[in-house]
């Protein structure tokens, strides 16, 4: 009897341990790198790497020697932190989570902050990559060098910089790095006709056949050029990943998804599922388990 | 006793079973039919790079003033056997790379004369394009293979996706 209860209590337990999902890496001295002799797995869900997006993490020097075990651990576990409280809070991101490979770098570079300009001009800060990155992570498609020092950051062109608790940052800059996608904040960026998203006219707005489902074309000007600009998406003014500021991390809307399902479908998928409400509020999810 | 002892495991398991079904599914929460995907159990790593799989690492030197190119050349240029990031798949940029052999391929960049600075979360700053100035080191990996073949490239040629203006061309 008492050994029937503790074996339907262990299998019980072992059962309810599968709700507390998260993902567990353990990384360990017998891990070898994926690539070169300083890039090494942290999630992967695609074999083939021509059909996923590849997303390295850098650390900075604060991490310490990463050839030592425990600091490796340390930067794993916040990376997968990132993983699951940034990018998989975009359903966008989570919903093609099986093209998505995240690797993590065991050379680290450094991010330090500048004065402003003579002017008062915020200036971005010193950004120094680890040699590296050009050879072992030459085959990235979103770099983003971790740092713990408090400042405000700078990315773009598939490489950006962040705190590891900077989750909206991280994700909006992959937003643009991955998959192109163009800001829909006013008024300082430079503007451009995405289609769907971004519109040089209102008729080129009201008349494409692609935004039938969720047009709403609203106006903005450009501060740079006072250029004016047609949203698709003007019902959208908050939780939207390229557009509002916060802690959060914003969704896509259906215009964002529709660039990146093409990027999916490049990537030969086309089974990734269309997020099923945009723009919400923070969601809770299911994490799969490890591949 | 024991029946109560065989209930709770019997809704022990069927608790995981359920949670189980929902991890298989990526979809959990929407209203489009589910994809079914098959998750390994087992750890797989990715595969090493194919023989074709290679790429050409450019570092090219931008002379930037206020976010203008003043002056483009090529500083290195290295042929690595590697997995190419997915150019292909991203649908905009700023500039559009050309890359010219016996066919020509085309793919957008963010244009590296800019840093997109954030809406930092400590004050009222919101999210702001940054020039830059001076020399930057801009690195472009060009792909060498595409849809599973080696493609040949003879010259990358950078330009401005909107106005057309040339910005860099080099044979390499």
């Amino acid at each position: 009897m008492k050994r029937y209860l503790l074996v339907c209590v262990g299998i019980g337990l072992s059962m309810l341990s599968q709700l507390g999902c998260e993902i567990n890496r353990t990384v360990s001295d017998d891990d070898t790198p994926f690539s070169g002799s300083t890039v090494y797995e942290l999630f992967i869900s695609q074999r083939d790497n021509d059909k996923a997006f590849n997303i390295v993490f850098v650390p900075d020097a604060s991490y310490g020697d990463l050839s030592i075990t425990a600091n490796r651990q340390a930067f794993v576990d916040d990376m997968t932190d990132v993983i699951e409280n940034g990018y998989w809070q975009n359903r966008a991101y989570f919903n093609g989570l099986f093209h998505f490979n995240y690797y993590y770098m065991t050379a680290s570079g450094s991010v330090t902050e500048r004065t402003p300009d003579a002017n008062g001009n915020f200036r971005c800060p010193t950004v120094v990559w680890p040699t590296q990155v050009d050879t072992d992570g030459a085959f990235a498609d979103q770099l983003v060098l971790m740092h713990q020092n408090e400042l405000r950051d700078c990315g773009g062109g598939g490489r950006a910089t962040a705190e590891p608790t900077s989750y909206r940052t991280i994700v909006h800059e992959t937003g643009h790095g991955l998959f192109g996608l163009p800001d829909e904040y006013c008024c300082d960026s430079f503007y451009r006709e995405v289609r769907p998203i971004i519109y040089a006219t209102q008729a080129g707005c009201l008349n494409d056949a692609d935004n039938a489902s969720w047009r709403n074309c609203v106006s903005f000007t450009s501060s740079r050029d006072g250029s004016t600009w047609w949203r698709s998406q003007g019902n959208i003014t908050t939780n939207l990943i390229m557009r509002n500021t916060g802690n959060e991390v914003w969704e896509s809307g259906p215009a964002d998804w529709f660039i990146m399902d093409n990027a999916y479908q490049a990537l030969g998928s086309p089974n990734v599922a269309a997020p099923a409400d945009f723009a919400p509020a923070r969601w809770s999810y299911n994490v799969p388990p490890a591949p | 006793m024991k029946t109560l002892i065989t209930t709770t495991f019997l809704l022990l398991v069927a608790v995981g079973a359920s949670a189980q079904l929902t991890h298989n599914s990526p979809t959990t929460n929407n209203t489009n039919a589910p994809v079914t995907i098959e998750v390994d159990k087992t750890p797989k790593p990715a595969a090493k790079p194919k023989p074709y799989q290679k790429i050409a690492a450019l570092t090219i030197a931008l002379n930037l003033e206020a976010g203008k190119v003043t002056d483009a050349r090529l500083l290195k240029n290295r042929r690595l056997n590697s997995v190419a990031p997915k150019v292909f798949a991203r649908q905009a940029g700023d500039w559009q790379v050309t890359l010219i052999g016996e066919r020509e391929y085309s793919f957008y960049v963010i244009s590296p004369a800019y840093r997109e600075a954030e809406a930092h979360r400590s004050s009222d700053n919101r999210y702001q394009w940054v020039a830059q100035d001076g020399r930057i080191d801009w690195p472009l990996i060009v792909p060498l293979y595409k849809d599973g073949k080696a493609i040949n490239v003879e010259r990358v040629l950078v330009r401005d996706a909107k106005t057309g203006e040339r910005i860099f061309e080099a044979r390499i």
